[in-house]
């Protein structure tokens, strides 16, 4: 009986305003995209071009490269056309650093999850008082700016003038060097991370419960049901909608750009625990950015890295969006 | 379960979990509030210390009057502001012909628009940075100005686009109906209803702005230019300098943002059309 009126729950929740559209005049038209398409080809679309254009060529080195100094693989030069690809993908420490950030995306989104939902759970409960105080409280943190959050953390993590060592001091225990150690250095940034991303979790979660209605609960009570198979048989399904594209959109970001302004103020990608190997929390995106930016210039196999994330990452969006019909329904 | 009392020790566990969470979210927080207020050697005890004992200005006094802190809080300010500007001027308008009008290469320009969303824009800086050179708008604000919000453009248009198609066509017709041209309806009608998109879409723009740190710390290299990030990133730089001043100011620069943050709340979740990370 639970699961039918979850279900029926689902389907009045999916109901949206139909969207047409509006006559409007060539003129009134071009005048009202024509600023934003303008910008996305100058600062969106250049650089990817640029980008791409920069994959294919031997541009690869501090000095002698200089603009307009490099030629195109397999034309201006003996290399092969894919030269930088093939760099890459025979790097180990390409799948070492992609492992990592997988694993990195993958122990952060879940914990954002569940934080955000355990939290969500709590402050949608009818006897907890003070609801808008707890809430506005615990979103503080999605408040701070983003190098303010790193250089915060940075200082509670230190070995010896960290608070966060001096409490473990005080029942006994050596906090070890957090952000000098391949380990920890891991576990701290997945720390700072799950601190800025989970009240965005805990305030879409709870407006999804918010939208569920209580009487679904009520009978479900009263078929006996406790806790955890509310969470599984009614909660966890009525939330769908609103957790999926939220999970696969962090996820994303994740992945493939929010790791990097916390990890290049916090350990710069850090510490480097084997010699010649990437850094224990040099993940993807400060990887590829240390090739292009520290001495050694590889614009090209910068290039060739992002055009390589690029399309991992596309078809992960177009995957994602076919799976959740968020797309779909928005072109309707 | 309506009908029932809540189970006395369900509701200690709830409140031992939020207290918890509490401590988490806040701590941090907290730790840098009562740091500003230290003087510089306090800092740096080795044991654990969560009050200032002799609680002084000295940081702020410090920061205010012998750095440029002002100077860069102001250049914030301005970079934060124009982009805001720029942003609605850009997406706004685009964002409503996506969802309202029908015209050819629609569907075209808003995959490529969601396409261009999964390049790894940090790894694309390099361009941005040729192409600010260029217009010759190195060490510029300006130049900043229209990165960040051209920047956004591609995430700001499909959410303003999900907003408004969520909005029933209803309105406008009735606007048209009485004389109104797509426009004026635009103005009159669509834009006061869509106001809790508005007010994310300029938070985030205005946050951009204020806070960049990376693309910031590439095209400016006069220290008189510099936004607060660039300036207060520096100031913290080893732990030589002291600690405080890094606080007081980060403290500072922080206050506006968390106030507007908490100000347009209610709007995060509605005004998220598809949902956004920070």
């Amino acid at each position: 009986m639970a699961i039918s009126i979850a279900k029926k729950g689902a389907a009045s929740r999916k109901a949206a305003p139909r969207s047409a559209a509006i006559a409007a005049s060539p003129a009134t038209t071009i005048a009202y995209i024509a600023p934003a398409l303008i910008g996305m080809l100058l600062f969106n679309v250049y650089p990817v071009l640029y980008t791409a254009y920069m994959s294919i060529t031997d541009r690869n080195g501090p000095r002698r490269f200089a603009e307009g100094k490099y030629t195109v693989n397999g034309i201006g030069n003996t290399n092969s056309f894919f030269d930088n690809f093939i760099r890459i993908l025979g790097e180990p420490d390409f799948y070492l650093v992609a492992g990592r950030t997988l694993i990195y995306t993958v122990i952060s989104v879940t914990l954002f999850f569940a934080v955000g939902l355990m939290f969500a759970i709590i402050l949608n409960h009818k006897a907890i008082q003070f609801k808008g105080m707890w809430r506005t409280l615990m979103i503080l943190p999605w408040a701070v700016p983003t190098f303010v959050t790193a250089l915060i953390w940075k200082f509670l993590f230190h070995g010896q003038f960290g608070p966060i060592n001096q409490a473990l001091a005080l029942i006994g225990i050596q906090g070890p060097q957090w952000l000098n150690n391949g380990f920890t250095a891991f576990v701290a940034i997945i720390i700072v991370n799950l601190w800025m991303s989970f009240p965005y979790f805990m305030l879409v979660l709870l407006g999804g419960l918010q939208s569920i209605p209580s009487d679904v609960y009520e009978a479900s009570s009263m078929d006996g049901a406790g806790f955890w198979r509310q969470l599984y048989q009614i909660t966890l399904p009525l939330l769908r909608p609103v957790a999926v594209p939220a999970v696969i959109l962090s996820a994303i970001q994740t992945f493939g750009a929010l790791h990097f302004g916390t990890i290049r103020l916090l350990t710069d990608g850090g510490p480097i625990t084997r010699a010649n190997q990437p850094g224990a929390t040099e993940l993807l995106l400060v990887w590829a950015y240390h090739q292009g930016f520290n001495s050694a210039k590889l614009y090209g196999v910068v290039g060739a890295l992002a055009v390589i994330i690029f399309i991992l990452m596309l078809v992960v969006t177009l995957a994602a969006s076919r799976m959740t019909n968020a797309t779909k329904a928005a072109y309707e | 379960m309506s009908e029932k009392r809540t189970n006395p020790f369900t509701l200690v566990v709830m409140y031992v979990i939020l207290a918890m969470g509490l401590f988490f979210a806040i701590f941090p927080i907290y730790f840098i509030v009562q740091a500003a207020f230290r003087s510089g050697n306090q800092l740096y005890s080795t044991t654990l210390q969560l009050f200032p004992t002799n609680p002084t200005l000295d940081n702020f006094t410090y920061i205010l009057g012998q750095l440029p802190f002002p100077l860069w809080m102001w250049n914030s300010l301005k970079v934060g502001v124009l982009t805001t500007v720029f942003t609605l001027l850009i997406t706004v308008s685009a964002g409503y012909a996506m969802s309202r009008f029908r015209f050819v290469g629609r569907g075209g320009i808003l995959t490529s628009m969601l396409a261009l969303q999964a390049f790894p824009a940090m790894l694309g800086i390099f361009a941005i940075y040729l192409i600010l050179n260029s217009l010759g708008l190195i060490n510029t604000h300006l130049g900043m100005v229209l990165a960040y919000s051209i920047g956004g453009i591609t995430f700001n248009v499909w959410n303003l686009k999900g907003y408004f198609d969520t909005i029933p066509l209803d309105l406008e017709e009735a606007a048209t109906i009485d004389g109104c041209t797509p426009t004026q309806a635009f103005f009159r009608v669509m834009l006061p209803l869509a106001r809790p998109v508005i007010a994310i879409t300029a938070l985030f723009g205005f946050l951009a702005g204020w806070s960049e740190f990376i693309l910031a710390g590439l095209v400016l290299y006069d220290e008189k230019l510099y936004t607060a990030p660039l300036g207060i990133i520096g100031l913290q730089e080893g732990f030589r300098t002291p600690w405080g001043w890094f606080a007081a100011a980060a403290l500072i620069f922080s206050i506006p943002v968390v106030t507007l943050f908490l100000f347009l709340q209610r709007n995060l979740v509605s005004g998220l059309s598809q949902g956004a990370v920070k």
